[in-house]
């Protein structure tokens, strides 16, 4: 049994939607993980079935629904920015985090740095908007932040 | 208190406003434990933060209702480690509540990450049901229990893609683990409906390969389309399948405890405080009828 091989190809197929076409078209791109024939054959028909994109779905739902839900005006002002925020922060943090509060301070942490880089022309007001947001955050989760 | 029996809901920030109001609605409130702290993994010395305002909820719901507890955490499949400090703190629940049934999902969650902390996946996939994760699933379900105190009961998931080349299919995977366990099978009939919706078997021929006498609880809800998927997302009433789906079930599950519905607090405002009611009268006019049954039997 070499499942931890098989949960690990799982994972890294269902963050990418990018991996799933390469993996449709090169399966040798398995390799790296130790799976026996029957898990690759089986990892190949998840990949390869169209249910896999509603898969890729809704990882990416699961993990925009903790920023969207405590983080709302913050989303709101990055406006048609968000998208692309969220593409690079998942990229840079590419382990999913479902515990509501600590993902919605790992983005925080990352627009931060964001805004430090220059990316933003209302930096200030989106420093204050997460301030806020953070601070309500706090009040509702009954403790100070994680970082 | 008494035993978590008869109808119950799951456990969101909408439910103790609308029993505030419906108080007889229902015999038992499911809380899904997770959401009463926050945890910072594995790895972290002061783990679990528990957050006061929602245990808060729970206290008083719990004065009025039984609790049942229906963990999202566990990750009984992950090729990880068993996590078994996740399993004392819901133990910690249940002792707090005196909770007596316990359940969690049949499938996994968590892949094992670097250094030993894990990496959540994000959604939930089945397990494949093979002979030698059998006897490796065994091991960690006997140990979970041996730490609960009590037996879990597992539910069966959604498949949105195949598992081809299984030794076994899930039914009798699940009732080879139930009879070496004594683990329970908490059967959530819109995860079948689902499944057959996306082109997967019939649920009554999953139903049909089921020993029944395991099952302990069963879970009701209903759904919503994504493209061209049906999702088991909560999102309000039951469709008429699962209602025909535990009309017939029910009365074959001899040890059956509650009927739950599961709904999303933010898909609330289509269905509304009397739709609300409609789904549990409905699902009591079943538990009734299996009362009935009972009586005569």
């Amino acid at each position: 049994m070499s499942l931890d091989g098989f949960q690990r190809a799982l994972a890294d197929a269902v963050a990418s939607p990018q991996r799933c076409l390469e993996l449709r078209r090169d399966g040798s791109l398995l390799e790296k993980y130790d799976l026996n024939d029957r898990e690759r054959r089986r990892l190949l028909a998840i990949i390869g079935h169209e249910g896999m994109s509603h898969n890729c779905t809704l990882y990416r739902a699961n993990r925009l629904t903790p920023l969207a839900r405590s983080l709302p005006r913050t989303c709101d002002l990055l406006g048609d920015r968000l998208m692309h925020e969220l593409e690079e922060f998942w990229a840079r943090e590419p382990n999913t985090e479902v515990q509501f509060k600590l993902e919605a301070e790992r983005f925080a942490h990352y627009l931060s740095e964001r805004c430090n880089e220059g990316a933003f022309g209302d930096a200030d007001q989106l420093a204050a908007v997460l301030c806020v947001e953070l601070s309500d955050l706090d009040r509702q989760f009954g403790l100070d932040s994680h970082f | 208190m008494s035993a978590a029996t008869g109808i119950g809901i799951v456990f969101n920030s909408i439910v103790p406003h609308f029993l505030a109001e419906h108080v007889d609605t229902v015999d038992y409130v499911e809380v899904i434990p997770e959401t009463l702290w926050s945890d910072w993994g594995r790895l972290s010395t002061q783990r679990y933060a528990p957050i006061p305002a929602a245990f808060d909820e729970v206290d008083k719901l719990a004065e009025l209702y039984p609790i049942a507890c229906h963990g999202i955490g566990l990750s009984i499949g992950s090729a990880s480690a068993l996590d078994e400090q996740h399993l004392a703190e819901i133990r910690n629940f249940a002792d707090r509540y005196g909770v007596d049934r316990i359940s969690e999902h049949f499938g996994f969650s968590r892949v094992r990450g670097p250094k030993g902390a894990d990496h959540h996946l994000g959604l939930a996939f089945p397990m494949p049901c093979d002979n030698d994760i059998l006897s490796w699933m065994i091991g960690r379900i006997e140990r979970a229990m041996g730490i609960l105190g009590q037996p879990i009961i597992l539910e069966n998931g959604v498949h949105h893609t195949p598992l081809i080349e299984e030794d076994m299919t899930e039914p009798e995977f699940l009732n080879r683990v139930a009879e070496v366990t004594g683990c329970g099978i908490l059967l959530d009939l819109h995860n079948l409906h689902a499944d057959h919706r996306n082109g997967g078997p019939a649920p009554l021929d999953y139903i049909e390969a089921l020993d029944l006498e395991h099952v302990r609880e069963i879970h009701i809800a209903g759904g919503s389309t994504i493209g061209r998927t049906y999702t088991d997302s909560h999102a309000g009433p039951c469709p008429p399948e699962v209602w025909d789906l535990l009309e017939d079930v029910a009365p074959r599950c001899p040890l059956l405890e509650g009927i739950t519905f599961e709904f999303h607090d933010s898909y609330f405002p289509r269905m509304g405080s009397e739709g609300l009611c409609q789904q549990l009268r409905s699902a009591r006019e079943v538990w009734e009828g299996l009362d009935r049954l009972r009586d005569v039997t």
